[in-house]
């Protein structure tokens, strides 16, 4: 489990296995980040993950979950996908299944899901009304920079942070 | 809230027999039956904006095309757009599917105010035809004027002793005008027609990814072939609502087109028990499972309703074990010692329940005004939806429900929460209204000792259920892609709102 310094993980979030945070990452309460056996997450910047969010990694041994910089998982989505890439927005009660590889710039709404595996979802897609798709050339989603410091600063004057346990030495 | 719910679920039947949801439906004190929109005459009472509230008259609504001049709506998802800003300038986007003023190939604008879409190509030729049905119009009501029923004569009589008479009847003339020439029709008459020939028609498309689809087309959104503009936000009308057959007057609301609060608002709710289904059950065909109903009353009286389950023979429906009736008394909902209760006892409320009956003949559950009921249930076939048939007879101890005296202005639910909020002290004494009878309940029936006639509605109500599917036992229940869920380790959104 590595955090970075600027990262701000606040206690009561749960992390188990080998997690890496990158810098201005903001992780509140209640969120879980969990990697199996074997398998690691990566997350890169300026990343804001919510309550309740579940991030998980059940994947074959071996395997790593890359997420990219400047992303924002709202409230109780619940993300096992393989890789997921910049700028993108998950709504609140998202599903993304396993297997699935999302690109940048996407929108999910809240309650949208996608299960599709073998082909990545395409950049600056938006998923409305639970599933179904659609691709936009609207604006992208604003960096995450000025936002992640706003939170950062508020949630350490009031929590405590979270500090990072080594893996168990392997036998 | 309903939706999320699934209030639709329980369909209550209306007097006229079509299945309506119990917040669909009014109540006519005087036929003492329910009503539904099929069964109700409407009109249109004032015409209001969803998105900026603004009212219209009937008259400047059909000169805007029943739509409003400053809001716009989605073209995907018929939501409002919001405007929003953007480096000082302002875009139009929708709060529901993302939808924005860009994928319509529309730059943003710096004055909110003024918002121009380009106009359909066939807007010209429609704007035309109406004008011209206008001019036709104006000139037959001067024609119907000009030749006036020539049995009427007028007593006046006019002298002509100034000789103005004459310049009188040609003054009344001078309006006269022409018949309007029809619009002109491009149709040149070709002396040589050829033939259709399929070939053409028939040819292969050179481009195939010049052909959009519907769903091809919401892919790529700011193509100039397929370009999908806001519409102006059609306008709503407010209705006032009448009974079809006696012409009393059920929702009536203020004259203020603005108001929240109604004249008269005579909805089943509150004359009829409620009853609401928690969570569907799991049924299967071999074991017997246990639909949960709630009952709840929202009266301004003591309510006893006994509800029994029907048998149908359709294998759609399902076959209910309930054999006897189970009689719910409910008295009316009482928030403010509802949370004297809570506050004194924290929390610990004696159940109401009798244990002592079997299961399925009693209510499982009481609180004041609520109660829940079990019934047993067995699916007949495997069916992707299932019935379940219950007949609720009602029977009211007080006779303030069916008919409230006339000096009541406000209905039964504000008489509850807000005057009772203002004086806890007299809230108790409010509640309890003492039988009065009226002359005009000659057509419920009346039953009962004679100190208190007890007044039930004349025919049960008849009420179907939508359960849910059957499970096939010897299958597991499969997802949508054909996997077999892993166990959740997240929270249900169902669970979380239930």
């Amino acid at each position: 489990m590595r955090f970075a310094p600027d990262a701000v993980v606040i206690q009561g979030a749960i992390i188990e296995g080998d997690v890496t945070i990158g810098s201005g990452t903001v992780v509140h309460q209640f969120a879980t980040i969990r990697a199996a056996k074997g398998c690691s997450i990566v997350i890169g910047k300026f990343n804001i993950v919510e309550e309740f969010v579940v991030i998980e990694n059940n994947g074959p041994e071996g395997s790593t979950l890359e997420i990219g910089n400047d992303n924002t998982f709202q409230a109780r989505c619940h993300i096992s996908a393989r890789q997921i890439g910049n700028n993108n927005i998950f709504g609140s009660f998202s599903v993304i299944a396993e297997g699935t590889t999302v690109t940048d710039m996407c929108h999910i709404c809240p309650y949208g899901q996608y299960r599709i595996q073998f082909e990545p979802m395409a950049p600056r897609t938006v998923i409305y009304n639970g599933r179904m798709d659609r691709r936009t050339t609207s604006e992208a989603p604003l960096p995450n920079q000025t936002l992640c410091a706003a939170l950062s600063s508020q949630l350490k004057s009031f929590n405590k942070l979270l500090k990072p346990v080594d893996p168990p030495a392997a036998t | 809230m309903a939706a999320l719910l699934q209030t639709n679920r329980v369909k209550y039947e209306c007097s006229c027999g079509l299945p309506f949801p119990l917040d669909e439906l009014y109540f006519c004190r005087q036929c003492v039956k329910l009503k539904c929109v099929e069964c109700t005459q409407q009109f249109v009472d004032n015409i209001i904006c969803q998105g900026c509230f603004e009212t219209a008259t009937a008259g400047e609504n059909r000169e805007r095309v029943g739509r409003c001049p400053s809001c716009y709506m989605c073209p995907i998802c018929s939501t409002v757009l919001m405007s929003r800003s953007i480096n000082n300038k302002f875009r139009l986007q929708c709060t529901y599917c993302r939808f924005n003023t860009l994928d319509a190939g529309i730059e943003d604008q710096v004055d909110n105010d003024k918002w121009k879409f380009p106009s359909s190509p066939n807007a010209e030729f429609f704007q035309n035809i109406r004008s011209k049905m206008l001019e036709y119009a104006e000139f037959d009501k001067f024609e119907h004027e000009r030749n006036p029923d020539k049995r009427r004569r007028s007593t006046l009589f006019l002298s002509d002793k100034y000789g103005l008479n004459s310049l009188y009847n040609q003054r009344k003339k001078s309006g006269y005008a022409d018949r309007p020439e029809p619009m002109k029709v491009e149709y040149t008459k070709m002396d040589n027609v050829e033939e259709l020939s399929l070939d053409e028609i028939m040819a292969p498309v050179e481009n195939p990814l010049d052909i959009h689809n519907f769903s091809e087309q919401l892919q790529s959104l700011s193509s100039t072939k397929d370009r999908w503009l806001p519409e102006a936000l059609p306008v709503l009308p407010r209705r006032t609502v009448r009974c079809g057959e006696s012409e009393n007057s059920l929702v009536k609301a203020e004259y203020n087109p603005l108001s929240i609060t109604f004249r008269m608002r005579y909805l089943a709710f509150t004359y009829v028990p409620d009853i609401r289904m928690y969570r569907p059950p799991v049924i299967t065909i071999l074991t017997q499972s246990y639909v949960l109903i709630y009952v709840s009353n929202y009266s301004n009286g003591h309510v006893t309703a006994r509800v029994t389950a029907v048998d149908v023979d359709d294998d759609s429906f399902v076959s209910s074990a309930l054999n006897k009736e189970v009689v719910v008394p409910l008295p009316p909902p009482n928030t403010i010692q509802d949370i004297e209760d809570q506050l004194q006892l924290e929390g610990n409320i004696p159940s109401q329940v009798d244990i002592s009956k079997p299961f399925y003949e009693n209510i499982i559950f009481k609180r004041r005004h609520q109660a829940a009921l079990t019934i047993p249930v067995h699916a007949k076939k495997i069916v992707d939806r299932n019935f379940l048939k219950l007949r609720m007879e009602v029977e009211y101890d007080n006779l303030a429900p069916a008919i409230p005296d006339k000096s009541m202005s406000r209905t039964s639910i504000d008489r509850n929460y807000s005057s009772s909020f203002l004086s806890r002290s007299s809230s108790m004494a409010d509640t309890t209204i003492p039988p009065t009878p009226t002359p005009s309940d000659t057509t419920l029936n009346t039953s009962g000792s004679a100190d208190k006639p007890k007044i039930s509605l004349s025919h049960p109500i008849t009420i179907v259920i939508d359960i849910g599917r059957t499970i096939d036992d010897n299958l597991y229940d499969c997802d949508m892609d054909g996997k077999v869920p892993s166990l959740p380790t997240r929270i249900p959104a169902e669970d979380v709102f239930a």
